[in-house]
């Protein structure tokens, strides 16, 4: 099929989240875990000697779960000479902050204070994930507040997530929308849900003093730190639902963590970028409420967990970002199902512009030939306008 | 499901792991390896063992006091406590001093470390 681009990836991007109409659909993938680089790498498509040699001449980066040089390799081949001609305009990558020892626990934690862990299964594939919080007690979240220093942001992470954005814009075509955690991941992963909701019902000063040590010692400066390199685009993590519905009240939702990402918005719309939210979930409550403050995108919109069509009509300020189930189609159906699937999908949400198709999630047990397909259907189906 | 590895260990095979399945960890170590991790309060110890392009990690079940990991023959080891392992050099000194820390060529085991975490 011809390859009928006229924007560059960037342009592209941005054209939709300016509410226009590009030269065709763009497409976007969150990144893939290690289960699906050791199915990339042992598949038709992996990198070669030849690739990896002008990856690392790059510099790009071979970081998981935002699998950037993978990324690369979808590129067309008059980008980079092994390329597989299924084009991804735009990806992701984020920083955290650094790693933090408390007295009462010989786990290390994040600096929100959740703990993670690295498991490798009998495969010998490994998984690297967040595990639970670490703050379980008033007296552990009094004791982490104390440590304001420690969680000071490091400006060298935010230098280094520069370079690779730049790296991939420049060299492949590849928009990288980057980020940091959002205000209620960073604090439920550190207390917890269930304290989350006591301390709102039963000592609410508490909890806000909580958000608010959060936002002004490590999510402001690091905003501010990320938006002095310049980024394009911005895309903060967040997760506020389950598939059926938000996992805190919306009342709750809408007293503590609304302000404080309004917040982010706001920091990012002053520098001259875009705001997209992250968020698996069914999230269709609070749609108005992203709108009111403001928000360019909204990725993951698993389409068994919401309307998409109606997010479409009702709400054409936001960018729909991903919708491509991760979970079920793009693991169990084949490459051609994915291709015709595509063909429909895209004009009939993509028609007047506002939509940036993609896995909902990262890419876990997917067949790469899935993915494969899934993007050279965009390519070849994304010219609607 | 059951996991071959966990916590340290686990940290230290992802990273290699990455390494290897990239095709890089022939250049981090041309030559052959074996280097012991003992993390003393999240038994069992084991052994990484690198060799063209590859790496293999086992537990060291006949590990059981800091001690032991001077019969294990190997290029280098480190022994602490977790709590030791992320507190840095200065930790290491007083664990070195209170017989809680044991290293020979730490350099090679903090260069994976390092090159691996992040």
């Amino acid at each position: 099929m011809a390859n009928n681009s006229k924007m560059s990836a960037l342009e592209r991007v941005l054209t939709v989240l300016e509410g226009k109409i590009p030269d065709r659909v763009p497409s976007f993938i969150l990144g893939g875990d290690c289960d699906f680089v050791y199915r990339f790498m042992n598949s038709p498509y992996k990198l070669t000697e030849e690739d990896m040699k002008q990856l690392d001449s790059d510099r790009v980066s071979y970081l998981i779960p935002f699998i950037h040089s993978i990324i690369a390799k979808f590129a067309p081949p008059d980008i980079f000479p092994g390329g597989i001609d299924a084009k991804i305009d735009m990806c992701w990558s984020t920083t955290g902050g650094g790693l933090i020892k408390m007295d009462f626990t010989d786990r290390v934690l994040n600096n929100n204070g959740g703990t993670f862990d690295a498991v490798i299964k009998e495969d010998g594939i490994p998984h690297l994930w967040y595990t639970g919080p670490g703050l379980l007690e008033r007296e552990h979240i009094e004791q982490y507040w104390e440590k304001e220093k420690d969680l000071k942001p490091n400006p060298a992470a935010f230098r280094n997530l520069s370079r690779i954005r730049k790296t991939m814009l420049e060299k492949y075509d590849v928009v990288v929308s980057q980020g940091i955690t959002g205000p209620f991941e960073n604090c439920v992963f550190g207390i917890g849900h269930a304290n989350f909701t006591h301390f709102a019902r039963k000592d609410p000063g508490f909890l806000q003093h909580h958000i608010d040590f959060q936002w002004e010692t490590f999510e402001e400066p690091s905003l501010k730190l990320l938006m002095s390199q310049n980024p394009d685009v911005v895309m903060c993590g967040d997760d506020y639902a389950y598939n059926k519905g938000l996992q805190i009240h919306i009342d709750y939702w809408r007293k503590y963590i609304k302000p404080k990402l309004a917040e982010y918005v706001k920091i990012v719309h002053d520098a001259g970028a875009k705001f997209v939210l992250h968020s698996c979930g069914n999230l269709g409550r609070i749609f108005p409420d992203f709108v009111e403050i403001g928000i360019d995108g909204v990725e993951s919109l698993k389409p068994k967990s919401n309307d998409l069509i109606m997010y479409r009509e009702k709400y054409p300020e936001i960018t729909l970002i991903g919708t491509v189930d991760d979970s079920d189609m793009l693991i169990h159906q084949s490459p051609e199902f994915i291709r015709s699937f595509m063909r429909k999908t895209i004009p009939a949400l993509g028609k007047k512009g506002g939509y940036i198709p993609g896995p909902t999630n990262f890419l876990l047990d997917h067949p790469p030939e899935n993915i494969v397909s899934l993007f050279k259907a965009i390519q070849d189906f994304g010219c609607i306008y | 499901m059951c996991a071959k590895f966990r916590g340290i260990p686990a940290l230290i095979y992802s990273g290699l792991w990455r390494r290897e399945i990239f095709g890089k960890l022939k250049k981090d170590f041309p030559g052959k390896i074996k280097l012991v991790v003992y993390i003393t309060d999240h038994p069992p110890a084991v052994a990484v063992k690198i060799e063209d392009g590859h790496f293999e990690m086992e537990k060291l079940e006949e590990v059981q006091e800091i001690s032991d990991i001077d019969n294990i023959e190997c290029d280098g080891f480190f022994a602490a406590p977790q709590g030791y392992l992320f507190g840095g050099p200065t930790a290491w000194k007083k664990g070195i001093e209170e017989g809680k820390v044991k290293m020979r060529n730490e350099t090679i085991i903090f260069t994976i470390l390092l090159r691996n975490l992040n």
